[in-house]
């Protein structure tokens, strides 16, 4: 005897928890929804209790779920909540270009869809995460945000005086006023867990909906496969206590990120060729500029300021675009009276999905292999133009001496493009609407879906996706 | 013959000198572990500031007992680029990431500051600066001093 669902969804990170939110508002009251949860829910309170040293325990790490041969790093939290608990929060939109970069530029592929097939689903998102950002942006919007815009520092206000709308206060879930249980974001720049709670997390923004009747959660029940018929899944597998056990679902939604997407639908004898491959996220280095005469402070949050200079444009046809992050941590220069004659800077790099970079079975039916090469020459490119780069929209201001790392970040913390969406099986994985291209009641849901990565952060993306596959779905 | 005797005195001199060098740096890393590099540091960078001295004592002590380092990605690496590229400064000049010791030193600085009231005297130099506990924004949140709330911006 196996358990009947209406709906079966996999994880509680954000994919997964946007979905469900808009599901539970559209559905009938009668529905039955099952939760298959990996991990454990931990509450903020005992993550601050455990960084305060007033409590001991285990959190399951990231690197414990997968395994690989290479020294490539893929960060994220597996349990209730996702990464959210440990994200940092900044949330621009995409820019309308970022959609077409094939048609523009010759390069990676376009996206089914267009900016303003979400474009409202943006303004849900930020309205329910409580986004604070600036009343100019690089990208179309049609309300302010929900919250006003963190404080540029002192640098911030000389480049956003000749950047105009390509250098903005960033807009961000780390709340700059009170909100609801949130406190407001004092820069305290320990984002992986805030101590005031500020940042949106699924346990603050939207833990009610797993407290709906019609909801059953499971914990540490980790979904192996699908058992599938034709173009139809029936039912999900999945290992709670060491115990295999099944679930019949009409609908499947799979929200466990893109090495868990992946895995999932390979153990489940998914014959799409495009399944798991292109794992990619973007690449950072970071810069310090020190200046002769020029403090750098009065900085908001962790990270003030967004530069989109060298985002978008012609460049993107041999190079990759690349987002700027101006960073508000409490750094110093160890030099008397020139503590603060510094800034750090992120430069962020898109990169594209690549056939050879994937996730594969291996022996161990519970722990997917990622196999992974490099990053592409595209993003290797763009990086090489920094210290050109950074002469040339930085050079006005008194520099005194730049130095740029040699080597890029071990990860941005995002993972991509595993099971892409596209017109056809050809090419990707799941249709416009995030419905798997043959198993007809499968959604997979999160950035796996990315044809194109963008420099910019995912999650805000990934969410409106969400939203509009729910209202596709039911419509 | 002079010449030639010359030579090997020098190449024996070389031999010497960079003899010597090698075992001033091993004996000196085999001697100087990570706390003492940085109390050695901290003297050094902050000499122009009238610090209370058990104050640099206090800092790497608490951060050993509380694992400081480890938390802040200062991992075991780090530790020994810092305390070996520590002992090659005096030496040489330059050497392949000097860039990178330097920024871990104005780290571990501003680390020692943050933990003292420095800022909370806003930068005053002629105030004595004084250990008040280990810089730690889950027990003293809002506490960057460089941010808006010490610095709003006028209107
Ligand atoms: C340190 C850090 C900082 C970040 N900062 C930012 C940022 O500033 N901005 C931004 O846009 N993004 C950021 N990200 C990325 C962001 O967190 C992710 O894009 C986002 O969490 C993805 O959401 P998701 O729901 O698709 O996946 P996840 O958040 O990974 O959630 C997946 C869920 O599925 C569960 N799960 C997985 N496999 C299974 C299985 N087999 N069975 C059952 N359950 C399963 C997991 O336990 C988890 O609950 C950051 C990430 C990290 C780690
Ligand atoms: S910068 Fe500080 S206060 Fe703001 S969200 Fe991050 S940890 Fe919280």
């Amino acid at each position: 005897m196996t358990d009947r669902y209406d709906l079966i969804i996999v994880g509680t990170g954000f994919a997964s928890s946007f979905f469900l939110k808009s599901y539970l508002e559209k559905a009938g009251t009668n529905k039955k929804v099952l939760v298959l949860e990996r991990g454990k829910f931990h509450p903020y309170t005992e993550r601050l209790a455990l960084k305060r040293g007033q409590k001991r325990f285990q959190i399951k790490k990231a690197g414990q779920t997968y395994s690989s041969d290479v020294d490539k790093i893929w960060v994220f939290d597996p349990n209730f909540g996702g990464s959210s608990n440990c994200w940092t929060g900044c949330t621009p939109r995409f820019l309308p270009n970022d959609f077409k970069i094939k048609s523009l530029y010759g390069v990676g592929q376009d996206w089914p869809i267009s900016y303003d097939d979400i474009e409202p689903y943006y303004n849900e998102v930020e309205n329910i995460m409580a986004i604070s950002g600036p009343e100019q942006t690089p990208f179309p919007k049609k309300g302010p945000y929900p919250l006003p815009a963190h404080q540029l520092s002192t640098v911030d206000r000389l480049l956003q005086s000749k950047y105009g709308d390509k250098y903005i206060s960033q807009p961000t879930a780390r709340a700059s006023r009170t909100v609801g249980e949130r406190g407001a974001c004092c820069s305290s720049s320990v984002c992986d867990l805030c101590p005031v709670n500020s940042k949106f997390t699924i346990e603050n923004g939207l833990g009610y909906i797993y407290e709906d009747p019609r909801v059953t959660v499971k914990y540490e029940a980790q979904v192996i496969g699908l058992d599938t018929q034709e173009n139809l899944a029936k039912s999900v597998h999945y290992v709670q206590e060491n115990t295999e056990k099944k679930a019949d679902g009409e609908t499947i939604v799979l929200g466990a990120n893109a090495v868990f997407n992946a895995h999932i639908l390979l153990n489940s004898g998914d014959s799409n060729l495009n399944t798991g491959t292109g794992i990619c996220e973007q690449v950072g280095v970071f810069a310090r500029l020190y200046y002769n005469d020029l403090d750098n402070v009065g900085g908001s949050s962790i990270i003030s300021a967004n530069g989109y200079m060298m985002y978008d444009g012609e460049h993107r046809k041999n190079y990759a675009g690349c987002i700027i992050e101006s960073f508000n941590t409490p750094f110093v220069r160890n030099e008397a009276g020139k503590w603060r004659k510094l800034s750090i800077f992120k430069f962020i790099y898109e990169d594209l999905p690549q056939q050879e970079n994937k996730i594969v079975l291996s022996d161990d039916e519970r722990k997917p292999k990622v196999v992974y090469n490099s990053h592409s020459d595209y993003a290797q490119r763009g990086i090489a133009r920094l210290p050109e780069d950074i002469n040339k929209y930085f050079g006005f201001l008194p520099i005194e001496k730049v130095e740029i790392d040699d080597y890029s970040q071990k990860t941005e913390f995002h993972v991509c493009s595993t099971t892409k969406m596209g017109l056809t099986s050809d090419d990707s994985v799941i249709d416009k609407n995030m419905v798997h291209h043959k198993y007809r009641n499968v959604l997979v849901l999160g950035s796996s879906s990315y044809p194109s990565i963008t420099p910019a952060n995912p999650t805000l993306t990934l969410s409106a996706l969400s939203l509009r596959a729910a209202e596709k779905y039911l419509a | 013959m002079t010449g030639k005797t010359g030579k090997i005195s020098r190449r024996k001199f070389l031999w010497i000198a960079l003899l010597t060098v090698i075992a001033a740096v091993i004996g000196t890393v085999a001697i100087l572990d990570f706390n003492t590099v940085v109390i050695k540091m901290l003297k050094h960078d902050l000499a122009h500031l009238k610090v209370d001295e058990t104050s640099y004592e206090t800092f790497v002590r608490e951060a050993e007992q509380k694992q400081h380092w480890q938390g802040k990605f200062f991992d075991w690496k780090k530790r020994q680029l810092v305390r070996f590229s520590y002992m090659v400064d005096a030496i040489l000049p330059s050497f392949p990431y000097k860039y990178k010791y330097l920024q871990y030193r104005s780290d571990i600085v501003g680390d020692f500051l943050l933990s003292t009231d420095f800022f909370i005297n806003k930068m005053d130099r002629d105030k004595t600066v004084t250990y008040i506990g280990l810089y730690n924004p889950y027990l003293r949140p809002c506490s960057n001093p460089f941010s808006n709330l010490y610095y709003p911006q006028k209107v």
